[in-house]
């Protein structure tokens, strides 16, 4: 009886309203005769269209009477004929396309974002009802080239002179677009509910039988539909879709529940294999290369979730080389890529899940790998890629498959002694293959497979541990191999190879420099690694000499001397082989001393052998050495307290060697950088040495103070330079780099301190003063450190282009870099349910300090936040508990607040129309277009939604509906207030959903009393909506 | 505003510095990913949360598979003593909860552990039991175990689970369920758990219990497995541990206390109450009050 009362209550409702609302239209259709008739007595001077609705052919009638009126050029270029607007009339809901020139003009007279509805006339100039606009005579447009204002978001605009009624549009829509997308899911739905049937009534062999069927249909459908030429791509994927239904209905047959039918093993792997052959036959039919891959890859997934056995693996290999060989047919490298990615996962899975054990498969793996990864290799050698261009997906393919074949073999090979070998064969036949690409003359084949060389000799070198050699004597052999490639692309001239080659031979000497020492466990190989070093030492020596003679061009492609740059290290390796021939802490401390001395005798040394040592070079990379000296023996030997004010000479060397190069000018730029970057590493690594053990929060918190001395010391440096420029410009150039290595120095203690941050500060819950963490204290700290780069680092003027690129850079990163630090903070200080707060009030504060146009920018950040803040709305506030009693902790009370925030952001940005495209802000150009275009006009939704869910969680489901339609409610007001037409419609939309679940969920399954209520409710709001769209509709229309 | 941020980032630092100095104040686990791991792993719970809500299984109850778990588990349990009282208390402390099941606990045989399963059904050990000295303790304890039933962490997990295998046939149901959990759950594991570590926490101070109980508890459990006091560790193994370093808990959870009592502040013990399993809503006893800070000194750390 309720629900018959309320049935009768809601019909009584909708025949009251329908009777309004045609009263409501006879109003209409009076009052628009009332204003035709004014109009036409005044002889149409009031009739003069806004600009907006000029460029509107769509409010044009033309039922009315014409009239001459005198057009600005701009409208008149924008008025179509009125056969063009019969051609507009006919297609209500397309767009008309825009030339560039147009959509300028149109961007120009139209100062309102263009997803927003027009701006209202001035006033004095009486409105008009778009019916009573007058059309434009014929022979004031400019036709062929009429332009529309965008309609992107208001298509109901291009409606003819006759408006059509909503149910006419709604028909019409039906007519356009839904009869087909329901014809089809009528159709998925009567599958769906054969299948249920089939599932329930037949055994597995029925439902295998079925969908084998199922897949034939799909396989007879692309037959057919490849006939025609524009449904070709659908026959492929009809017949990708053929092959996965049939290796599903295989694979199921011999081991999915439900499917399963057969009982023997070898059985079951026949069927798969002939699902398998299916996908390789459809593979080699199908001219698309994402098809062939597509084929493959589902071979090989089901042969992954096949039992994981010798013949998988077998078939799995034999899958891969076939995609392999599709690559032959034609330039396919995306297919090459999928297949050497799918076969990469494939044998790592089988590994993953195969109870056998390796020595059972190795060789096998080992053949699969070796065919399948030079095969794949050889795909590139044919005439195809014969081109001296450079190919990026070629080249990263082949860099890809030599890589994954490395890491196969490692991987297969791994506790057997003969790994090295292979990899040393596979090492020699990439060189070779090199070489055969070098006749060919494709350079970037040459690159390619000299670097994998490379890769591959270095990765058989670092498994020669299996014959007993120590991890320092495999460093000098990996030195001396990497030595041996760049000596021989330097001997035939590759530019880029030696390049990266003789970059590699300083990497190597710099490790061998720094590690061998620090590797000595056993006195007793002291001099094993001295040995080594002098070799090294001696083999670079022979080359320098041989280089400076035959003039060989070993250009680094960086700003280190060019002449040798192999010869860096050189003068180290007898140094520090002597050094360990003593074996003393003191001797280290004495050619620290000593250092200063080298320094000063650069004066009495000719300028070639100086510029041969770089002396300055090599005192640094020393007093490092003294520093490893230190950590490995003074440590040992002596207590804390003495060994700390040791720490102290290598500081003060360098500093006098810092004064030192200032003072003479030095030019060698190169090494005064460096001197300057182990100045700072040897800071902190003596800050973090000596105040470690006291506190481990010591050396992170300062790490932001250095880091803020640094740049303050770099500004004042430049501060300098500028005022000594006229009177000692040299001088003031070497301060001004200075001021720049001064400035890295400071981004690096910068990033000490953020790293100390992440690993060490954030665990501690410590209390510094009363509620007051530590941690929050160094949080703070890090803010004020963050915010002190980002006002001061942009003052620091950098010389040269590429340095500017670095700063721009470095200052873009540090603007991103506050962001992601806040983000943290909250996450680490604010509770789960309250962090949706957060996150709104950050972005309004944004949006806020956007309105300053040196801040702009911060209206992209602000919308990133306000995104989170809705995901977290309908993520975590909407469900989490905290178990606190606390009212501010509350899911419900949280929420509101946030959903406050969030609706004063929305209603902010819309408001101030912030989302101008800017296109000022480097790198962060393309993320404001992208925001501008999708992420503003739809600025609501995220909202929307995440408001539905969030009611749906947290509230109970009984009064659902009547908060969806508060919600609905407000959106709707919101696009009202805003001008927006899209927010009312989609407001009326929900409100549609909301009326359904009225009628089919709330009056069946609640109870009296609350659906009394709910549809009290809803009832109220309705009217509400309907009683706000009367009085403020020519807000949207 | 330049030299104002640059003295207050000195002065700050050097405040800072001597405290630290003067207090020697360490990490508990040294340079290590895991607390790292623990805030970034919000992300992809939350994500989590939202595609286990919105892939529902009508067919899967909480309640009637809660009731299945507890079924099962009644014919494992011990008959202890500390049964009812166990049930007494977990009655008490999800008075307000809102999932439609009541809680029940278990007691099981085993080395001290406690677990949660969906549906409201919790275990805890007898080797718990037997080292727990205090119903705060229990209460900490207790209170983490709700939560991962209030926050639908073991729900989700076996919902999870039982939708790959009905989705895809049980064998690649499996291999479905072991690569996200391999892959992704270790991620937000340790997250989970810091939830219901802070929900467990929030129970203490809702009841007036010793906010440093939790702090005790997991300071046994850390006595009773002597591997989680390992400092460090590599990234790759704190990404992949399931659980918080225990003694990071502990230490987490006693400071956590400490800043929530103020000088005179009262919380109750409940040593007797849990030697005579008669909980604190049923009989308070005055001695158990304490008055902040303790009379025995520094011994309550």
């Amino acid at each position: 009886m309720g629900i018959l009362f309320d049935l009768g209550l809601v019909v009584a409702i909708i025949i009251l309203y329908r009777k309004l609302e045609a009263y409501r239209s006879q109003l209409e259709a009076q009052s628009r005769a009332v204003a035709w008739m004014v109009n036409h007595l005044n002889g149409g001077q009031q009739a003069q269209p806004s600009e907006s609705q000029t460029a509107n052919p769509a409010t044009t009638t033309q039922s009315l009477p014409q009239q001459n009126v005198p057009q600005p050029i701009h409208q008149q270029q924008v008025m179509p004929s009125s056969s063009q607007a019969a051609v507009v009339q006919s297609i209500p809901q397309q767009p008309a396309p825009q030339t560039p020139a147009a959509q300028a003009m149109t961007a120009k007279s139209s100062p309102t974002p263009h997803w927003a509805a027009p701006p209202p006339i001035a006033q004095g100039v009486p409105r008009q009802s778009p019916l009573t606009q007058t059309p434009q005579p014929h022979g004031q447009t400019t036709a062929p080239n009429q332009v529309m204002e965008p309609r992107r978001y208001a298509p109901e605009n291009f409606i003819g002179p006759m408006p059509l009624s909503r149910s006419e549009k709604l028909m019409a829509a039906m007519k356009e677009n839904w009869t087909g997308l329901l014809g089809a899911g009528i159709t998925v739905l009567g599958i769906g509910f054969f299948g249920t049937m089939a599932g329930t009534q037949v055994g597995p062999e029925g439902r295998f039988g079925l969908i084998l069927a199922v897949a034939a249909i799909f396989f007879a459908a692309s037959v057919w539909i490849q006939r025609r030429k524009k449904w070709q791509i659908f026959a492929t994927w009809f017949s990708g879709i053929a092959g996965s239904v049939t290796l599903f209905a295989m694979l199921g047959a011999g081991g999915i529940d439900g499917l399963k039918f057969i009982g023997s093993q070898g059985t079951a792997q026949a069927f798969v294999a002939v699902g398998i052959l299916v996908n390789l036959v459809l593979a080699w039919r199908t001219p698309h290369q994402a098809a062939g891959s597509f084929h493959v890859v589902v071979s090989l997934l089901a042969l992954g979730v096949a039992p994981a056995s010798i013949q998988t693996l077998i078939a799995g290999g034999i899958v891969i080389l076939f995609g392999t060989v599709l690559s032959y047919r034609k330039v396919w490298d995306l297919n090459l890529l999928t297949v050497i990615i799918a076969s990469c996962f494939f044998q790592f899975y089988w590994r993953f899940v195969t109870l056998l054990d390796l020595s059972d498969f190795r060789w096998i793996g080992i053949g699969i790998t070796a065919a399948c990864g030079l095969g794949a290799a050889a795909v590139h050698y044919r005439k195809e890629y014969e081109s001296s261009k450079f190919e990026t997906l070629p080249f990263a393919v082949h860099l890809l498959n030599w890589l994954l074949f490395g890491v196969n073999m490692v991987s297969y090979s791994s506790g057997s002694k003969t790994t090295p070998i292979i990899l040393g064969l596979a090492a020699i036949g990439a060189f070779i293959c090199s070489r055969v690409a070098r006749a060919k003359k494709v350079s970037w084949l040459v690159t390619t497979d000299n670097l994998v060389a490379q890769f591959l000799g270095i990765l058989s070198i670092t498994m020669l541990n299996r014959f007993g050699l120590h991890w320092t004597e495999r460093l000098a052999l990996a030195y001396l191999a990497i030595f041996f490639f760049c000596f021989l692309n330097i001997q035939v001239k590759e530019k880029l190879l030696t390049k990266i080659g003789v970059n590699a031979v300083l990497g190597f000497q710099f490790l061998l420099l720094f590690l061998v020492p620090a590797g000595v466990e056993d006195p007793a190989q002291v001099q094993k690694q001295c040995l080594l070093l002098t070799l090294c030492s001696l083999v670079t020596w022979v080359f320098a000499v041989l280089a400076k003679y035959k003039d060989y061009d070993v250009d680094l492609g960086w700003d280190v001397n060019k002449q040798n740059p192999l010869l860096v290290f050189v003068p180290f390796f007898p140094i520090v082989a002597s050094m360990f021939f003593l074996h003393q802490p003191l001797t280290l401390f004495g050619a620290s001393l000593l250092l200063p001395l080298m320094v000063a005798s650069r004066r009495l040394l000719p300028e070639s052998c100086v510029s041969f040592l770089n002396i300055s070079y090599s005192f640094a990379s020393i007093v490092y050495y003294g520093w490893i000296g230190f950590v490995l023996l003074v440590a040992q030997r002596y207590d804390f307290g003495t060994a700390q004010w040791m720490t102290l000479i290598p500081l003060v060397s360098l500093w006098v060697s810092l004064s030192l190069n200032s003072i003479w000018q030095m030019n060698n730029l190169s090494a005064y950088r460096i001197t300057h970057y182990m100045f700072f590493g040897y800071l902190a690594a003596i800050v973090y040495a000596t105040l470690v053990e006291t506190s481990d929060f010591l050396p992170g918190t300062l790490a932001a103070m250095i880091s803020a001395l640094c740049l303050e010391l770099a500004l004042l440096l430049q501060k300098s330079s500028q005022n000594i420029q006229e009177s000692n410009p040299n001088q003031a150039s070497l301060r001004r780099r200075q001021s720049i290595y001064v400035f890295h120095g400071g981004v690096f203690f910068l990033c000490l301190f953020i790293a100390r941050h992440l690993l060490v500060h954030i665990q501690s819950e410590v209390a510094l003063f009363g509620w007051v963490t530590l941690r929050a204290a160094i949080e703070c700290l890090g803010l004020l450190t963050l915010l002190f780069w980002i006002s001061e680092a942009r003052k620091l003027v950098f010389p040269t282009k590429k340095t500017s690129t670095h700063q721009a850079w470095t200052l873009g990163l540090l603007r991103e870099s506050i962001f992601l630090f806040v983000a943290l903070t909250v996450m680490i200080e604010v509770g789960a349910t309250n962090r949706s707060i957060v996150w709104a009030l950050i972005a309004l504060g944004l949006s806020q300090m956007a309105t300053v146009k040196e801040y702009r920018h911060l209206k992209v950040h602000g919308f990133v936040f306000y995104v989170i803040s809705c995901i977290n709305l309908a993520a975590v506030t909407s469900i989490y508990e905290t178990g606190s009693g606390h009212w501010y902790s509350m899911g419900e009370v949280t929420g509101v607040a946030t959903i406050a925030l969030l609706f004063g952001y929305t209603v902010l940005t819309f408001k101030r129309e912030l989302f101008e495209p800017i296109d000022y802000i480097g790198y962060l150009k393309g993320p404001t277009k992208l925001l501008t275009k999708y992420g503003i006009p739809f600025l609501l939704y995220p909202l929307a939604l995440s408001i539905a869910i969030y009611l749906y969680w947290r509230f109970s489901h009984a009064i659902l509906t009547l908060l969806w339609v508060v919600e609905v409610f407000i959106v709707f007001v919101l696009g009202i207030y805003l001008r927006t037409r899209q927010f009312v419609h989609v407001a009326l939309v929900a409100l549609g959903i909301c009326i359904v679940r009225l009628m089919f969920f709330d009056l069946a399954n609640t109870g009296l009393a609350v659906r009394a209520g709910v549809f009290v409710g809803v009832g109220i709001l309705m009217l509400a909506i309907n009683f706000v769209y009367k009085k403020y509709r020519d807000r949207i229309s | 505003m330049k030299y104002g941020l640059l003295s207050s980032i000195v002065i700050l630092t050097l405040i800072l510095s001597g405290v630290m100095y003067q207090r020697k104040i360490q990490s508990v686990l040294g340079s290590s990913f895991e607390p790292l791991f623990t805030v970034l792993g919000s992300a992809p719970k939350s994500v989590d949360r939202l595609v286990s809500r919105v892939v529902l299984r009508p067919d899967l109850d909480e309640k009637t598979l809660g009731d299945a778990f507890k079924m099962r588990l009644s014919h494992s349990a011990l008959d202890s003593p500390y049964t009812e009282y166990l049930n007494h208390l977990i009655k008490s402390l999800t008075e307000d909860s809102k999932k439609p099941f009541e809680y029940q606990v278990f007691v099981v045989s085993g080395m001290p552990n406690a677990f949660a399963l969906p549906g409201g059904a919790l275990g805890i050990t007898t080797g718990l039991l037997e080292i727990l000295e205090d119903e705060a303790a229990l209460v900490g304890i207790l209170g983490h175990e709700i939560a991962h039933v209030e926050l639908n962490h073991c729900y989700d997990a076996f919902k999870f689970s039982s939708l790959a295998k009905k989705l895809t046939g049980s064998r690649l149901g499996e291999v479905v369920d072991r690569f996200y959990n391999f892959f992704t759950r270790s991620s937000f594991s340790k997250t989970q758990e810091a939830e219901s570590d802070e929900y467990g926490f929030n129970l203490l101070l809702k009841y007036g219990y010793d906010p440093m109980g939790s702090a005790r508890a997991f300071d046994l459990l850390v006595d009773a497995s002597e591997a989680s006091r390992a400092k460090g560790g590599s990234p790759i193994r704190a990404f992949f541990r399931s659980h918080p370093t225990g003694k990071l808990r502990a230490k987490n959870f006693l400071d956590k206390g400490k800043r929530e009592l103020s000088e005179g502040d009262q919380y109750y013990v409940g040593m007797v109450n849990y030697e005579d399993k008669i909980t604190k809503f049923q009989t308070a006893y005055a001695t158990e009050l304490m008055t902040f800070p303790p009379s025995f000194g520094e011994d309550w750390e």
